[in-house]
Order: structure tokens, then C-alpha cells, then sequence
């Protein structure tokens, strides 16, 4: 992997569809971190007399929900939400994956046997499901689900991480730099790293996206953000009882949350293809 | 009779900034039952020559301009793909370079073998069956009915590219047969066996064959005559004897010096090895000069204006060169 | 070839002892005391622990570890706390319903998934593949349950046209004989010449079976698309193409089935993900299946219904691994060989 920076961003500006995730991606932040700035109304605050107002409603450009709750404002604070879950539960998954998998990959032997038997395991339980296990031991709340989030993604970095270094390891630069007398740990962490970036980087920008939804699910089953967070997932949950009657509560956080991880998903696959990273998996 | 005539082709890659010709202005014949090599290092666009007779190459991504690239009455430059399906495998057949993975590796030969032969014979499958293992009996696969069973995997490569011969030789219309480095990824001692095999299946069929290869070596196994090719362009044309005997186009001469039993005759002179200095041009920056001008150590200034134009040595011999006068150094 | 399946199902059994005690711990070092659950917070301490005796609770974990080891064994997942029946039993009767939704919800997936995928493939960079590939985009990155309530917003609500829940027509009085509604409506079908039964099933499958479709049949095209891609890059595709067969017809031969190794297994891992995503699906369209059963012993704490549901789910989806495996070696020659090496 040579490419520079300069010649990334000017792939990633030829190739439209990476650059329109990368622009949704960086809206998203930006509406997350200065919700205050974009939101109209206090996000938890109920108004008993505006309960389900439809959008354009004054004052409420996408009505109300069933507590009488500016919507919109709940979305946008509901983007800080979902952005923390991305990037708490992708660091948490990303620093433990990667190290697993560099030092499993890189010592080899009964280390390698073990830790991949235990990765092999909770490949084992459909990653939802394990996601579900964990928060019923660690209990219902935000925080949980990103920790559960954050383990069951474990797998996926650890073995993009060792596939990647079993392959680094093989190289002749590797080879050398060992026959000139280079310590494991130097090797390990300044010629195979940056090596294994692309693909982890790859995989990071695609779990956020994974993680957004989990998340969503998970506080849909009650086992997320609890209310009156105004988190997607819970949102849309909350929402159930109104198919019939406020369309735009069902509506709105769901668009929200699909925009969003549409935008993670295609910025990743366009960086796969930038990078020219395969994932084994 | 010509079986093949290529006139004055461009081939080129096309993207959105433009067109980058590979393969500039190139012309020559096959006669029925000749074998022409064309010969040239890595990147001289002999391969994309053999790949746009048959015209494999994507069209969305290549094209190939010129006044025509006429295979008996027919100009394959117009032709359509189906009607190009028509003839390849059929009247015109190709070996690739790489026998490890040209085949299929989750079909049997059998499968792959019968396949093909109904598609070209309208033979049952049966009857497929049994002239699969006559054709792999033809290229000398030991065994051959024991082999229809096999998977690509369980072949050496030598092995492989005889059932990749089979199935060229699949039609009975079969005219021609375009070869691809057909023994580069093999070993020396398999090289001369394969080479063998062509070189009888053209006796007894009296198949036309272009063959398209690096090595000096395979050239003078079996050809009748060569075409030199540098850079996208021929540099050289003559009979076998012409260009091993009378190399004139001083790309030939390197080429030829650069043996290993001449190097040898060097090396017992006490003379050092010879190598012919620089790098091949990237085909992107070859502008109109002589693309050999840059290493040429006869250049003179025309070199540098204008592509040289024919310079006919005998009525078999052609070479493009403005300083062929300057006689053989080396050689 | 024998001897490789073999080897295969002995790989299975640890990593199925593995789940099964990752299940056990996880569950059972879940916070809030199962005896207390069972008998509300106002139960005297006397009751309780006479409960946690009763249950084995009071038992050091490695030992109920060990019980509860030998009693998955004799097939026997305990009892559900509410309920008071053996999981297993409940579990009998819940699952074909499950099996029947999301046999008919993956078969759709691949069906139209490969379609979709290898006609994209074959029309490159045309407004088809770009159309249905930023279709597939969507299916990936959409949140399930949305798509379930907004498809009975749509379906239910605004058209009316498809029920909103359940597996059959309430008005029916149905008494199940297979427990798969579809095929118990076929038979009824020949016994009192009524088709309103089967119409009924089917058109309460449509909605969840789609919704629950959509994630594998958007991640199957998508993978079909790039894996055909991948293959017609391939020098064996050259070879043929250079013999002159036609292009339709080495997609169709040639091609898939070099890129089904990779879409088979893409496929059992997306059988795996819709039976968790059950979970959401069922509980949305009232799906009496082991996903809402699962739900709602999550959400009463009902610690051996969620351990049985769980088991019961990786146990299908190491098998449909295991089976995947097999056809893969079938398919593909030098596995036989390469797995043979390791």
C-alpha cells in the first residue's frame, strides 16, 4: 500500500458514491456535536397540549410524538447518540480485535490455537444474538449495549488482523529487517502495523454503520438507551403503537438512522475498493 | 494463401481522458500452414496483439483502429461478439501463458473437455466423451481415460497445458492456433516437450501457428518466420535464418547478444556480459520518435523526429531502422 | 471425502460445548436471583431460599455448570420459570413456526439475490446494476424493525390488503397437526375442500417473510454481484471465452458455479443472522415463533427459556455451517485435498 494521502483524497474525490458517504458522515458529526445549535426545542421536554402534531406544524417541522416532543430536535440529538455508539463500541472492538489478532497472529503456536478457538466460538452465535447475550448479563442500558456491541465485533478485527499479519509476516521486507537483527516488538508494531491498517480501517468505517443498527435493535427489544433518551431505536419502538394513527413517528427516525448508516456503508465500501483491501469473511 | 491479414492496426486502452494506443500501426500475414513468432520483451504489446485477434480484450476499456484485420474473406474488425463467438475455438483457437489457472479448477477435464466438443462438434455427450479422450490422447496424455476423471489440480502443469492444447484443438475447422508463451511458466525439460507436441500436431494437421513469446529459444525451435516487436511497434520482420543469421535492427542485435551461449563466448573472451542499457519505454510516453532511440547507442538525430520508415534488406528481410548501414557490432 | 465430513463433525462438538457454556455463564452471572423473580419481591427469605434449593441454585456454579452439561445432553433445558413446562417441550412446539417463516424468508432471499446479483454482474457499471446494487445499499443499512412497521403501515393500515400479525386468521379454528401452518392448511385443504385456510397462511407469511428476507436477500446480491466479478476476471473464464462459448452460457455453467463457494457461504452465515433477527421480526408481527419466545423471556428474565432459545440457534447455525462445508467440499475439489493437509 503506497497510496499517499493526496492520492487517497483524490480517488476518494473521483469516486462520487465514498465521497457522498464521506459528506453524510461528516454531517451527521456535526449535527451530533452542536445538536444544541440545530435543535428547536429541548429533546426530553413533554408538552401535554402538542401531543401528535403532524409535520409543518408550527413550530415543529416534523410534528410531534405521542408526548408532545419536537421530533426533529429529538432526531438531532438523537445523532449524538447514535455517533457516540458508533465510536465507543468500534474503539472498544478495534483496540482489543487488533491486539488479539497481531499477537496471535505474530507469536503463532498454542497463543495463536487458543485465541482463535475462542474468536471461533463467538463466531459460533450469530453476532446479533451474541450482542442480546451480553446485554441480558450486563444488564439493560446504553452504555451496556455499546460494551456488548464493542465485544460481539471483536472477531471481525481479529482476524482481519492476524489473516493480514500471517501474510506481512511472509514478506521479504519482514524477513530482512528480522535477519538484521530486529526486535519482535519494533517489527511488530512499525512494519506490520501500518500494513494491517487499510484493511482494519476498512472494517472500522463498515462497523460503524453495523453498530448504529445493532444499537437500534437493541433498544428497540428494551435493552438499550432507556427513555426519554431520544435514541433512534428507541424512537421507532415507542413509535409501534402509532402505525395507525402518526405516520411521521414511525417515519422520521427510522429515515434517520438509514441515512446515516447508508452513508458509513458506502464511504467503507468505497475505501475497500480506494485501498483495494479484501476482507476475509 | 493468407490466413491471416492484419493491416496497419492501432491498439489502445481507452478511459475518460482519452485513448493511449499500445500497439501502434502494426501489419503482417500468416500464410496457411506457416508458424510466425512474434517476438519482444514483456510490455512490447505482442500479447495484446494475440488477445485482439480473437478480440478478448473488454471492449468497454480497449479498441483496436485500423484499416482491417481480415481472417480469410472476413474483416474481424466489424464483427460482432457473437459473431466472434463463432469463430473462436472453432477457426481460431488460443493457449494462454498461465496453464496453473486457465483451467477451471471445480470441472474434471472430462466435463470441461466434453463441453467444449459439443459445443464446436454437435456431438452427443458420449460421443464427446470418447473424442475427449482421443484428443487427449492426441496431445500424449498417458492414460488419458483415467484422466478425464481428474480435477485441474491433480495435473503438473505440463500436464495441463497439453489438455489446454486438447481443447484447442477441439474443431475440426480448427485454421489457426495463436500460442502465448505457451511453456514460459514451465519448466526447461517440459518447455521442449510441449514444444515438441506443437511442433508435430502443425506437421500432421498442417495447422497455422502464431506464437508469441520472449525466448529466443522457442523461436528458433519453430518457426518459419519472426517478427520483431518493440514498444508497440515491429521493428524487424524476416525468415528464421534472416534474424538469426543477419540481425540488422539493432534491438535484434541486442536481443540476439543477450543469449546466454553468446554471453557464454563473451565471458571466455574475458569480455564483460552484454546487456542493452536502459529500460523499455513506459507505452504511455512513446511519442513519434523510434522508441528505441533512447537506448540505441547508433542514434542520430532523425531518430528522434519521426517513427523510421521501411528498409527492405532482402525480399524475405525488413527492418525500421535509419542506421541499419552501420553493420553488426556484437552479433 | 468421508473421512473429511467426519473430521468436520468432530470440530463441531467443542465448539458447540463452547457455546453452550458461554450460554450457561453469561445467563446465569446475569444480575437479579431467578428465586426472586419467580416469587416477587414481597416473598419471605425462607421462601426464597427454599426455591434456590429446589432449583439447585444454592449449589457453588461449577457444579450446576456440570448439571446443567449432562442435562443439555439428555436433551433437557430445564424449566421455564413461568411457565413452569420443560423448555424443551415449549420449544417443540414454537419452533416449527420459526422454521416455516424463515425457510420461506431465506429461500426467497437467495433466489432473488442471485438473480439480481449475477444479472448486475453481467450488466456492468448499466442502470440496472446501479439501481439494484443501491437497492441492496438500502436493504443493508435499513434497521429491521422499521421496515416491519412501516410495511404494516403501508400494507395493513393504508391498503388494507395483508394482515398485521399472527400466523393465521383468527377466526379459524385451527387445531395444528404439524405445527407448520402452511402444511397443516394443505391437509385441511383435502379433508373439507376449503381453501380459505391455506390463503389465510400464506397471506400472513407475506409480510414478515419479506421483511425478514430483506437484509439477506440485499447482502446475497451484493456478495453474488462481486464474487462473479471476481471469477470472470479469472483465466479460466479467458480459456472458455477464448473457445468460443457463448457469454450467457459461462455465466450460467461456468461462473456460478465458482462463485456459488462463495455465496453458499455467505448464505449460511446470513440463515444464522435471520434467526436472531427473528427476534425482531417475530415480536413485531406477533410471529408465535422461538424469536418472540425468546423476547419475552429476556424481558421476564426467564433464564432457561433465553439459555434454550440461544443453544437451540447456534446448534441450527453450526449445522447449517457444517452442512455448508460438506457441499463446499463437494463442490470444490481441492478442499477435499487442502483441508486434508492441515
Amino acid at each position: 500500500m503506497n497510496t499517499t494521502i493526496r492520492e487517497m483524497l483524490f480517488l476518494l474525490w473521483r469516486s462520487k458514491a465514498a465521497f457522498f458517504g464521506l459528506f453524510v458522515i461528516l454531517l451527521f458529526y456535526i449535527v451530533g456535536i452542536f445538536a444544541p445549535v440545530f435543535a428547536t426545542h429541548d429533546p426530553i421536554e413533554q408538552n401535554i397540549d402538542q401531543r401528535k402534531l403532524p409535520p409543518f406544524s408550527e413550530g415543529y417541522i416534523l410534528g410531534t410524538d405521542e408526548l408532545g416532543r419536537d421530533l426533529y430536535s429529538r432526531i438531532v440529538y438523537g445523532a449524538r447518540v447514535s455517533m457516540l455508539i458508533g465510536v465507543v463500541s468500534v474503539s472498544i472492538a478495534l483496540v482489543i480485535g487488533t491486539t488479539i489478532g497481531m499477537i496471535s497472529g505474530y507469536l503463532g503456536g498454542a497463543v495463536d490455537t487458543i485465541s482463535m478457538r475462542v474468536i471461533d466460538i463467538m463466531l459460533s452465535f450469530p453476532y446479533v444474538l451474541l450482542t442480546i447475550v451480553i446485554v441480558s448479563l450486563l444488564g439493560s442500558s446504553l452504555v451496556n449495549a455499546m460494551i456488548a456491541i464493542g465485544i460481539s465485533h471483536i472477531p471481525r478485527y481479529a482476524r482481519v488482523c492476524r489473516a493480514a499479519v500471517l501474510s506481512e509476516k511472509e514478506q521479504d521486507y519482514v524477513m530482512a529487517e528480522q535477519s538484521l537483527g530486529a526486535g519482535s516488538f519494533h517489527l511488530m508494531f512499525k512494519s506490520i502495523l501500518p500494513n494491517v491498517l487499510a484493511p482494519v480501517m476498512v472494517q472500522a468505517t463498515l462497523g460503524f454503520g453495523d453498530a448504529i443498527l445493532s444499537a437500534a435493535a437493541l433498544s428497540f427489544l428494551g435493552l438499550g438507551a432507556q427513555p426519554p433518551t431520544p435514541e433512534w431505536g428507541l424512537m421507532i419502538a415507542s413509535s409501534r403503537d402509532f402505525v395507525t394513527s402518526a405516520w411521521w413517528i414511525v417515519t422520521f427516525p427510522g429515515l434517520a438512522t438509514l441515512f446515516a448508516v447508508v452513508g458509513f456503508n458506502v464511504f467503507g465500501d468505497g475505501m475497500r475498493d480506494i485501498l483495494d483491501v479484501r476482507l476475509h469473511d | 494463401m493468407k490466413v491471416l491479414d492484419v493491416k496497419n492496426i492501432t491498439i489502445g486502452f481507452k478511459d475518460r481522458f482519452g485513448f493511449t494506443p499500445m500497439v501502434r500501426d502494426l501489419s503482417f500475414s500468416i500464410d496457411k500452414g506457416e508458424v510466425l513468432s512474434i517476438v519482444g520483451e514483456s510490455g512490447c504489446g505482442k500479447s495484446i496483439t494475440a488477445y485482439s485477434i480473437l478480440k478478448l480484450m473488454d471492449p468497454h476499456i480497449s479498441e483496436i483502429r485500423g484499416d482491417g484485420l481480415m481472417f480469410g474473406e472476413r474483416n474481424l474488425l466489424s464483427a460482432t461478439e457473437s459473431e466472434m463467438q463463432q469463430i473462436r475455438g472453432k477457426n481460431i483457437s488460443m493457449i494462454f501463458q498461465e496453464p496453473m489457472s486457465s483451467l477451471n479448477p471445480v470441472f474434471s477435464i472430462g466435463a470441461q473437455l466434453t463441453d467444449i466438443c459439443t459445443l464446436h462438434t454437435g456431438d452427443s455427450k458420449k460421443q464427446a466423451w470418447q473424442y475427449g479422450i482421443e484428443l487427449l490422447k492426441r496431445v500424449h496424455i498417458p492414460s488419458a481415460g483415467e484422466c478425464m476423471h481428474k480435477y485441474p489440480h491433480e495435473l503438473s502443469g505440463g500436464m495441463r497445458q497439453r489438455v489446454l492444447i486438447a481443447l484447442a484443438l477441439v474443431s475440426p475447422s480448427l485454421e489457426m492456433l495463436i500460442a502465448d508463451e505457451p511453456t514460459t511458466a514451465l519448466d526447461v525439460t517440459i518447455q521442449a516437450q510441449i514444444l515438441n507436441l506443437l511442433d508435430e500436431l502443425r506437421k500432421e494437421t498442417g495447422l497455422t501457428l502464431l506464437m508469441i513469446t520472449h525466448d529466443l529459444g522457442v523461436v528458433a525451435t519453430l518457426s518459419d518466420r519472426v517478427m520483431v516487436m518493440y514498444a508497440g511497434r515491429k521493428v524487424e520482420e524476416g525468415s528464421l535464418a534472416d534474424i538469426l543469421n543477419n540481425p540488422s535492427h539493432p534491438y535484434t542485435q541486442g536481443l540476439l547478444s543477450s543469449l546466454p551461449i553468446k554471453q557464454h563466448e563473451r565471458l571466455a573472451e574475458n569480455r564483460p556480459m552484454f546487456a542493452i542499457p536502459g529500460n523499455v519505454p513506459s507505452l504511455k510516453a512513446i511519442s513519434e520518435a523510434c522508441p528505441f532511440s533512447d537506448r540505441c547507442d547508433r542514434v542520430i538525430s532523425e531518430c528522434k523526429q519521426a517513427f523510421p520508415s521501411e528498409a527492405a534488406i532482402s525480399d524475405t528481410h525488413r527492418a525500421w531502422c535509419n542506421v541499419l548501414d552501420e553493420g553488426i557490432k556484437d552479433a | 471425502m468421508l473421512s473429511y465430513i467426519l473430521r468436520r463433525l468432530l470440530q463441531f462438538i467443542p465448539t458447540m460445548l463452547g457455546a453452550v457454556t458461554v450460554v450457561f455463564f453469561l445467563i446465569s452471572l446475569a444480575p437479579g436471583d431467578p428465586a426472586r423473580i419467580m416469587l416477587g419481591e414481597r416473598a419471605q427469605k425462607e421462601q426464597i431460599e427454599e426455591l434456590r434449593e429446589e432449583l439447585g441454585l444454592d449449589k457453588p456454579l461449577v457444579q450446576r455448570y456440570g448439571i446443567y452439561l449432562l442435562n443439555v445432553v439428555q436433551l433437557d433445558l430445564g424449566k421455564s420459570i413461568f411457565s413452569q413446562r420443560p423448555v424443551v417441550e415449549e420449544m417443540l412446539e414454537l419452533f416449527p413456526a420459526t422454521i416455516e417463516l424463515s425457510l420461506v424468508a431465506i429461500t426467497i432471499a437467495t433466489i432473488v439475490g442471485i438473480f439480481l446479483g449475477s444479472l448486475a454482474a453481467v450488466k456492468r457499471n448499466s442502470p440496472f446494476d446501479y439501481i439494484s446494487m443501491s437497492g441492496a445499499l438500502v436493504g443493508v443499512s435499513m434497521p429491521v424493525f422499521w421496515l416491519g412497521l412501516i410495511c404494516i403501515m403501508l400494507f395493513s393500515v393504508i391498503l388494507d390488503i395483508l394482515p398485521t400479525g399472527g400466523r393465521i386468521n383468527a377466526r379459524y379454528f385451527f387445531l395444528p397437526i404439524t405445527n407448520f401452518y402452511v402444511i397443516d392448511s394443505i391437509i385441511l385443504f383435502f379433508q373439507e375442500k376449503d381453501w380459505s385456510y391455506l390463503t389465510s397462511s400464506l397471506l400472513h407469511l407475506v409480510l414478515p417473510a419479506s421483511v425478514l428476507a430483506t437484509v439477506p436477500l440485499a447482502v446475497i446480491a451484493r456478495t453474488t454481484r462481486s464474487s462473479m466479478l471476481e471469477v470472470l476476471k479469472q483465466d479460466y473464464v479467458r480459456t472458455v471465452r477464448s473457445l468460443g462459448v457463448p457469454r450467457f452460457r459461462i455465466i450460467r455453467v461456468y461462473a456460478l458455479k465458482n462463485a456459488m463457494l462463495t455465496i453458499l457461504t455467505v448464505i449460511s452465515i446470513q440463515f444464522g443472522l435471520l434467526l436472531s433477527s427473528a427476534i425482531l421480526t417475530e415480536t413485531i408481527f406477533a410471529w408465535p415463533g422461538i424469536g418472540r419466545w425468546i423476547y419475552t423471556g429476556i424481558a421476564a428474565r426467564d433464564y432457561p427459556v433465553v439459555q434454550g432459545g440461544v443453544i437451540l440457534i447456534v446448534g441450527i447455525f453450526l449445522i447449517i455451517n457444517l452442512v455448508v462445508d460438506v457441499v463446499y467440499a463437494l463442490v470444490d475439489p481441492r478442499i477435499r485435498i487442502t483441508k486434508k493437509a492441515e
